[in-house]
C-alpha cells in the first residue's frame, strides 16, 4: 500500500480547501486535487503522514474545524534513527532546512509503530523545492547510497522518495477517489 | 454514470479514426483540450468536495459557519479567501514560523530490524 508524506504547502492548501469546502465556496484546481488526495487517506487506501513539526504548530488550531479535520485524515511520523545525519546532508545541496527536514522524514522517518521506515512517495506544492530535488537527484541517491552502506540493517535499505505535486501524483499512479 | 451529448460522441469517432500526427495537429489548432479534464476526474473532484463539506456538517453538529465568521488568525472566512495566493502563503509562513515543540516528539527513534521500507516496497524492489 503505497504512503504519501504531506508538506506543510500540501496542509495549507488542504485546510484552505476544507475551508471551503465547509462554507460552500469552490476551491480551486489545486485545492480540489489536494482533498482528492485526502480522501484517498480517508477511505484508508493510502496512509497519509505530515511532520511532527507541522502537527506540533497546527494542534495549537484544533478549534478550527477545518484543522482539526485534516489532523483527523492524516497520521504523525516521528523522526528515525540518521534522520538530522540526513537532513544535514540535503541542506548542503541547496535545500532550505525546512526542506531537508521534509525529505529526511521521507527518509529516515518511522510510523508510530515503528514498523514502516520512510513513505512512498512526498507530495508538495513547492516547485522550487521539486526542481532543486531533481537537478540533485542523481547525485542525492549516491550520496544515500554512500550513506546507507555503513549502516546497519533495517536502515542500510533506505531509499529516496519521489517528490512530486499531488496533481502528477494523482495522474502517475493512477489513484482513485 | 454520466451521459456524453450525441454531438460529443460523433466528434469522437471522427477523431478515433486520425493518425496519431493528425491528433496532434487538432490539438495544435484546439490548445484548451490539453487543459481540460476528464468528465471522470472533475466527478472525483466534486465528490472529494461533497464528501468532506459532509463531513465537516457532521463534525459541527449540523452548522454551517457564514462568511463573516472568523476562520483563521483573526481573518474571516470572506477575508481569508479575498487573500492571494502569496498573501496566504505569507500568511501560513508566519505560522510555520512558530516554536516546532509540541506534543509530538522530536527526538529520533529506533526501527526494529524488520521494518519495511516504504519506498522500496513501492518500486518493488
Amino acid at each position: 500500500m503505497p504512503s504519501l508524506l504531506l508538506d506543510k504547502n500540501v496542509a495549507r492548501k488542504a485546510i484552505t480547501a476544507l475551508a471551503k469546502a465547509r462554507v460552500g465556496v469552490r476551491p480551486t484546481v489545486p485545492e480540489e486535487e489536494v482533498l482528492r488526495v485526502l480522501a484517498l487517506g480517508s477511505g484508508g487506501q493510502v496512509p497519509l503522514f505530515i511532520t511532527p513539526e507541522t502537527a506540533n504548530i497546527l494542534s495549537r488550531r484544533e478549534r478550527i474545524l477545518a484543522v482539526r479535520l485534516f489532523l483527523d485524515q492524516v497520521t504523525v511520523m516521528q523522526r528515525g534513527r540518521y534522520f538530522q545525519r540526513w537532513a544535514r546532508r540535503l541542506g548542503e545541496h541547496g535545500f532550505t532546512p525546512e526542506d531537508a527536514k521534509v525529505l529526511s522524514y521521507g527518509t529516515f522517518g518511522l510510523t508510530p509503530s515503528g514498523s514502516v521506515i520512510g513513505v512512498s512517495f512526498v507530495a508538495t506544492f513547492d516547485q522550487s523545492f521539486i526542481n532543486n530535488y531533481r537537478m540533485h537527484l542523481d547525485h542525492l541517491q549516491r550520496r544515500l547510497k554512500a550513506m546507507v552502506s555503513q549502516l546497519p540493517l533495517p536502515y542500510r535499505n533506505v531509499l529516496l522518495p519521489p517528490l512530486v505535486q499531488p496533481e502528477e501524483l494523482l495522474r502517475q499512479v493512477g489513484w482513485e477517489v | 454514470m454520466t451521459v456524453i451529448d450525441v454531438r460529443v460522441r460523433k466528434v469522437a469517432d471522427v477523431v478515433r479514426r486520425l493518425s496519431r500526427e493528425e491528433m496532434a495537429q487538432l490539438i495544435e489548432l484546439v490548445p484548451e483540450l490539453r487543459e481540460i479534464k476528464p468528465v471522470s476526474e472533475r466527478r472525483e473532484e466534486a465528490d472529494a468536495v461533497e464528501y468532506f463539506r459532509q463531513l465537516a456538517l457532521e463534525m459541527s453538529g449540523g452548522v454551517t459557519p457564514s462568511l463573516q465568521d472568523e476562520f483563521l488568525e483573526g481573518l474571516t472566512y470572506e477575508e481569508y479567501f479575498a487573500l492571494s495566493d502569496e498573501e496566504e502563503k505569507a500568511l501560513w509562513n508566519r505560522i510555520f514560523a512558530e516554536d516546532e515543540t509540541g506534543p509530538y516528539d522530536l527526538e529520533e527513534q529506533e526501527a526494529p530490524t524488520d521494518a519495511i521500507i516504504a519506498a522500496r516496497q513501492e518500486r518493488g524492489a
